[in-house]
């Protein structure tokens, strides 16, 4: 396959052109209520061709080997199109030309597990949470995505990466009279099939969770100081703060790339910020990215002060930095763009759970994400449940919780970071594309002055 | 074609073959310039197989193995999915305007000179960030299967908008909608330089109970409450809080609310579903009261019911048509207009916020029809007045207590936004 991109390649006439080339092989398995609702093996494949001509790059995606000339002739003259008229010509930032092919270590390949094994694992794990009484229904998906990417440029570069990502995930949905609760169940990762079993403990778990939600009260909406488990601060640090360390977003908005600017002070003197995509093991694990680039460890954020950010070869080089490896894409479907590959604040050895608890006083302890979004300098987030603290003791469980926040104010207003540091099994960031790897998590952290919407 | 017509006919199951190409081209214009041209050509084939009560599905990018497509769906089909429905042969059908023969010939240079164009317009705005931008869809789709149907279908649509962004990060745009290319009315550039104007002043709106203008763009929030309600999937679960009050008065007699694909005023209008089953203007809500739920084949046949013509390969996360499988979705779904002009609903609002953009309106408990979201773009209004942006505010609400108490409806749909009116909207709770 090599050979054949590389062949495409060499009909574009240009300054820099690069191929992807990817098969995706996905697995599904759903279930709905008791009911097997889904199953599905089957493959995709395409092509991502991009072509650099005098300042100006553009991208074609196609599925059939035989529209690679239409593509080709058509990316080609969209490039001459773009340097015709970009004032600020495209550079790529300098980047090793590797050649390698790599499959990362994995506990038990996926494709090595049989088809009948995946429903039968699916299904018990749905039975646990149908075993709760108050639960009328679940949506548990097995899911497996399965990425063969060939890339080759036009310098010479000529990257194989094989991936896997794995999850059982879906919601419980448990119902007293007019009420509805429901509990997210999250597991997975990207190091093989062995993480996903004996994950019963996990199951038994969140479905107790779904009988306490409902004679939860709903949280009254207002300004509060706040703790946030290891989970919600994972989302906290990837919507309020991560993607404003990608290059990409804040790059044509002048007035947010100028607070973005290295050595400014944005948090609190207890913030250090890291995204790090070389970790084994972990669910955003990658050695190459989608240009061909080897990821790299980032320190964004250090004491409070902006350190680094996340880059592709454009960005980098618009940016007059070095590149970090953060450029990918969903799929065969999509040009990449700069993504995040595993967030998370460090965590301060120095500080217990239980200090963070006494330091906070009366606010709420929230836990569990059901997602978020960032637009601008605001976020907004959810937390799947939470709790009353009074004196630093942890009370009644409250429910129906969302959090809004400037990301500027908020994160000098992060008081404290403890030691318990935990990273996320599933990660789902949709900016533009959806990125199934994208972990994110940290330790418990203390935030004061939140908003909490609500009933009053 | 035919060949995979005969390999799925050999299994002896029913079958269903959808395939779908696909063009796109988009032009990208940000800070005043411009950042990208994209080009996307796909293809790609999804098998359906239903024999024994069983369901099995598999699908293709490229059909050069139609003897592995069918086994891919046979193994599938073995795992044990249910099915209770046949696949339906329906043949008469509404004629629909779905395609423009323009838009095929729509090039880069084109939809570059648009953007330019709006960006050129809304440049009044000195200082501020200005993004603009042009995309164009072409999509040809076949629906084949084993009872006879054979429908056949294009569609063309070109989508422009023109923004301002705070310095914030606030976004004030104006979008449109078409089959082919024409220019975005300065008209509706003018109005978001205008409402961008108005709204430099940062406040906190009071909090408690206030009114509400949910504009077009905001309306999602409202609107993935209400599908999930009126699923016949939620039925099924039994999570809709919708069910057993058919010809009940849930909403205000003031909202209609109608999923009528045949409506090509705007592009993607539809005569049959993605299962082929024909579609109709169908009423979820007239005058408040709930009329029933949607279906696709599949949950149609669990409930006992006849298909509505709601059977879309779609999900609320987008997702591409030859991946995902049918499920009930409402393609076209708006509330009927009212009379109001949008400065009649500040009158008549006289204290309150007016919502044009929301953060978070896929989270929350969904199907029990809660809400609480942050604003990306709130206004807040006095005595029938803007007096400024709302600062890190929130907005909280349940839509089957909220929408009992809709204030008036606007008369001013918005294409982009699936033809909605703004709606208003008294007593949601207001957090900052």
């Amino acid at each position: 396959m090599m050979h054949g991109i590389k062949k495409i390649l060499e009909s574009v006439d240009a300054d820099y052109a690069d191929i992807r080339y990817e098969v995706k092989k996905e697995t599904i398995v759903g279930f709905s209520g008791k009911e097997l609702s889904r199953v599905n093996a089957s493959s995709a494949d395409g092509y991502v061709l991009r072509v650099l001509y005098k300042g100006g790059f553009s991208s074609i995606t196609f599925t059939k080997p035989e529209d690679a000339d239409r593509a080709a002739a058509t990316a080609l003259a969209d490039a001459k199109l773009l340097s015709r008229n970009v004032k600020k010509p495209v550079r790529l930032a300098k980047s090793p030309v590797v050649k390698e092919h790599f499959r990362p270590e994995m506990s038990e390949h996926p494709e090595k597990v049989s088809l009948e094994e995946k429903i039968a694992l699916t299904r018990s794990y749905n039975g646990i949470i149908l075993e709760n009484p108050k639960v009328v229904t679940t949506s548990i998906t097995y899911n497996e995505t399965c990425r063969d990417r060939y890339f080759a440029s036009t310098e010479g570069a000529e990257v194989r990466e094989e991936l896997a990502t794995l999850s059982i995930a879906g919601l419980g949905t448990a119902k007293d009279g007019a009420l509805t609760q429901s509990a997210l169940f999250l597991i997975g990762g990207s190091d093989g099939m062995a993480r996903m079993r004996s994950r019963e403990d996990y199951f038994y778990k969140n479905t107790g969770l779904l009988t306490d939600m409902l004679l939860a009260k709903p949280v009254a909406g207002g300004l509060y100081n706040v703790i946030l488990d290891q989970d919600l601060a994972g989302v906290f640090t990837h919507e309020a703060f991560g993607h404003f360390s990608e290059a990409d977003l804040i790059e044509e908005m002048p007035d947010l790339r100028k607070k973005m600017s290295i050595g400014a002070q944005l948090g609190s003197g207890v913030l250090n910020i890291v995204d790090d995509p070389t970790v084994p093991g972990q669910l955003g694990f990658y050695r190459f990215d989608d240009e061909g680039v080897p990821a790299k460890r980032v320190q964004l954020m250090k004491g409070g002060i902006l350190t680094g950010r996340l880059h592709s070869r454009r960005t980098a080089a618009a940016f007059g930095e070095e590149v970090t490896g953060h450029s990918v894409a969903e799929d065969y479907r999509y040009a990449p763009i700069v993504r995040m590959g595993s967030i998370f604040i460090e965590p301060d050895p120095a500080t217990s759970f239980d200090k963070l608890l006494s330091n906070l006083g009366d606010g709420l302890y929230l836990c569990g994400s059901k997602g978020g979004q960032t637009s601008g300098e605001n976020f907004t987030f959810d937390a799947a449940w939470g709790f009353e603290v009074k004196n630093g003791k942890v009370g009644k469980m409250l429910r129906d919780i969302n959090i809004m926040g400037n990301l500027f104010t908020t994160m000098k207003n992060i008081a404290g970071v403890g030691n318990d540091m935990l990273l996320s099994e599933f990660g789902g960031c949709g900016k533009g594309q959806v990125n199934r790897r994208s972990c994110n998590g940290g330790p418990h952290i203390l935030i004061n002055n939140v908003v909490i919407g609500g009933v009053k | 074609m035919k060949t995979l017509m005969d390999c799925a006919a050999r299994t002896g199951a029913e079958f269903e073959i959808y395939f779908r190409s696909s063009f796109s081209r988009s032009v990208i214009i940000e800070n005043s310039e411009l950042k990208g041209v994209e080009s996307s050509m796909s293809s790609g084939v999804s098998l359906r197989l239903v024999k024994g009560g069983m369901s099995g599905v598999s699908f293709t990018k490229n059909l050069t193995d139609s003897v592995g497509l069918v086994e891919n769906a046979m193994a599938s089909l073995r795992a044990g999915v249910e099915a209770k429905f046949s696949f339906p042969c329906f043949k008469q059908h509404a004629e629909l305007k779905t395609y423009s023969e323009k838009a095929g010939k729509t090039s880069s240079e084109d939809l570059l000179a648009e953007s330019f164009r709006m960006r050129d317009l809304l440049s009044r705005m000195e200082g501020m960030q200005i993004n603009s931008g042009a995309q164009l869809f072409i999509s040809q789709c076949r629906l084949i299967n084993s009872a006879g149907a054979d429908f056949a279908w294009e569609e063309s649509s070109v989508e422009k908008y023109g923004s301002i962004i705070s310095p914030g990060g606030s976004t004030y745009s104006a979008a449109d909608r078409g089959f082919e290319l024409l220019p975005m009315p300065e008209a509706a550039l003018d109005k978001v330089a205008t409402l961008f104007d108005a709204e430099k002043a940062e406040v906190r709106p009071a909090t408690g109970k206030r009114k509400i203008l949910f504009m077009p763009s905001a309306m999602e929030t409202l609107l993935w409450r209400v599908r999930s309600g009126a699923s016949g999937q939620s039925l099924h679960q039994s999570i809709s809080p919708l069910a057993g009050k058919i010809g009940e008065k849930v909403f205000s007699e003031n909202l209609t609310l109608r999923n009528n694909p045949l409506d090509d005023s705007i592009p993607g209008a539809r005569y049959v579903d993605d299962e082929g089953v024909l579609c109709s203007d169908f009423a979820l809500m007239e005058m408040g009261v709930f009329r029933g739920f949607y279906y696709d084949l599949n949950y149609a046949a669990k409930i006992g019911v006849p298909p509505t013509g709601h059977g879309f390969r779609r999900s609320m996360w987008g997702g591409d048509p030859i991946v995902l499988r049918p499920q009930p979705y409402l393609s076209h779904l708006c509330f009927d207009k009212g009379e109001k002009t949008f400065d009649a609903l500040l009158r008549e609002m006289g204290s309150g916020i007016v919502v044009f953009g929301t953060l978070g309106d896929h989270t929350g408990n969904i199907p029990n029809g809660d809400f609480s979201v942050g604003l990306s773009l709130g206004i807040c209004v006095e005595n029938g007045r803007v007096v400024g942006k709302a600062k890190d505010t929130m907005v909280s609400g349940n839509i089957y207590d909220i929408l009992k108490r809709v204030v008036a409806v606007g008369c001013e749909r918005e294409p982009a936004y699936g033809n909605n009116p703004p709606i208003l909207v008294d007593g949601v709770d207001v957090s900052n």
